[in-house]
């Protein structure tokens, strides 16, 4: 059973033409199922684990970073570990900005979208921690005044400003400089750029600890988060409707 | 003409890589290929291969299956195959490995030892002959007498 999310932004009168396409679209493709609108909606999470419990195979993010950031850290809640090996299976159709996460999963567009629901590409992706939050996709941080501990004998510092990047979903550009980077590797890619050219920095990491007294960590475009940050693996994977030309293989 | 600082052509998939503007402090144990460009204080350990960049700063005993070093080490180099020193290379520590190569400009100021595995058991083995044949004799001396 295909369970669609959509996010309270699409309330808003100029998505109906495109909510509209999309809908008549998935009727087409034989692919209906239940519309949850969380405008209005206080219990997010609740409201979300409620479907699954109800036996939803397919829950379908409509909407933008944020809609999937929400409906990762519904599933990954402990109370849903159980479904979360081989019964449940998540994807997008990207609507609003920004769908980041959705481009590099292989998901340009609402129309493509559609298609590659039907085609059910599934890849398992590692779900990460930072802190108390889930994300899938990648954190962000500026580098200046940043501390990070890898572990307890050993800590980096940069001299530039620039940019962190915690990878866990490589991202089209970063695709040459790092080659091995994967969803399901278990490990953490983290990436440096200063304003130099050339100059960029990147380790493969299980877990390590980033400190900025001013600045706060972005998870997946759709959370900010203080510091002292502890990302982790979370020990949870989650299977993915992608497609075929994604950032990763 | 002088030759240019040897790339990293090995290392493009390299697991770890220390940018130019990064100070890493403490001990550091890698399982892949590891690239300094930047600085490096307290120990680095790796299994696999490592490269040292001519501007880079490694105030660290270094243990590396292989390494391609040129920039500036301040501590002991352990590599168990091949260690090669570019031009700018500036090794102050003692230096372990099996097979070395030094480029002209290349600075050591520590002990070099290159132990070969097959060299070693040869030598064993012709130790022993001679402790055998000395052995004989001293026996047969006593006999003797």
């Amino acid at each position: 059973m295909h369970v669609y999310i959509y996010d309270d932004f699409l309330s808003k009168n100029k998505y109906q033409k495109t909510l509209n396409k999309i809908e008549i679209r998935l009727t087409d493709l034989g692919l209906n199922g239940k519309i949850v609108r969380l405008a209005n909606i206080k219990d997010v999470e609740g409201a979300i684990q409620n479907e699954i419990r109800k036996g939803a195979k397919n829950i379908i993010a409509v909407g933008n970073d944020n809609t999937l950031s929400k409906i990762v850290n519904s599933i990954a809640d402990d109370n849903l570990s159980y479904f979360l090996k081989e019964n449940l299976s998540i994807s997008i159709i990207p609507v609003g900005e920004p769908n980041d996460i959705a481009y590099n999963l292989g998901i340009k567009n609402y129309s493509k979208a559609c298609n590659i629901i039907l085609a059910r590409r599934i890849k398992t992706i590692d779900i990460m921690q930072a802190n108390d939050f889930y994300f899938i996709y990648q954190g962000k941080i500026n580098n200046k005044n940043t501390n990070i501990q890898i572990d307890e004998n050993c800590y980096l510092q940069s001299e530039e400003s620039g940019e962190i990047r915690v990878i866990n979903i490589i991202n089209y550009r970063l695709q040459e400089t790092i080659p091995k980077s994967s969803p399901s590797d278990n490990l953490l890619d983290l990436y440096i750029q200063t304003n130099k050219r050339g100059a960029e920095t990147h380790f493969s990491l299980s877990s390590f600890q980033i400190k900025n007294q001013k600045d706060k960590v972005l998870l997946d475009n759709s959370q900010y988060i203080s510091s002292p940050v502890n990302f982790s693996n979370a020990d949870k994977k989650i299977n993915f409707i992608v497609g075929k030309d994604r950032s990763f293989d | 003409m002088f030759s240019k600082e040897t790339k990293p052509t090995n290392f493009k998939d390299a697991e770890t890589v220390i940018g130019p503007s990064i100070k890493v402090k403490g001990n550091f144990n890698g399982k892949g290929d590891i690239v300094i460009k930047g600085s490096l204080e307290g120990s680095l350990k790796t299994q696999a291969n490592l490269f040292v960049g001519d501007k880079a700063k490694v105030i660290a005993n270094v243990k590396a299956k292989e390494a391609n070093i040129n920039g500036e080490i301040q501590g002991n180099v352990e590599v168990e195959k091949t260690l090669t020193l570019g031009a700018t290379a500036k090794i102050f520590g003692d230096i372990k490995c099996e097979q070395i190569s030094v480029e002209q400009g290349a600075v050591i100021n520590g002990k070099c030892q290159i132990i070969q595995e097959t060299g070693n058991k040869k030598r064993d083995e012709e130790e022993e002959e001679e402790d055998e044949e000395e052995k004989e004799e001293e026996n047969e001396k006593t006999e003797k007498e």
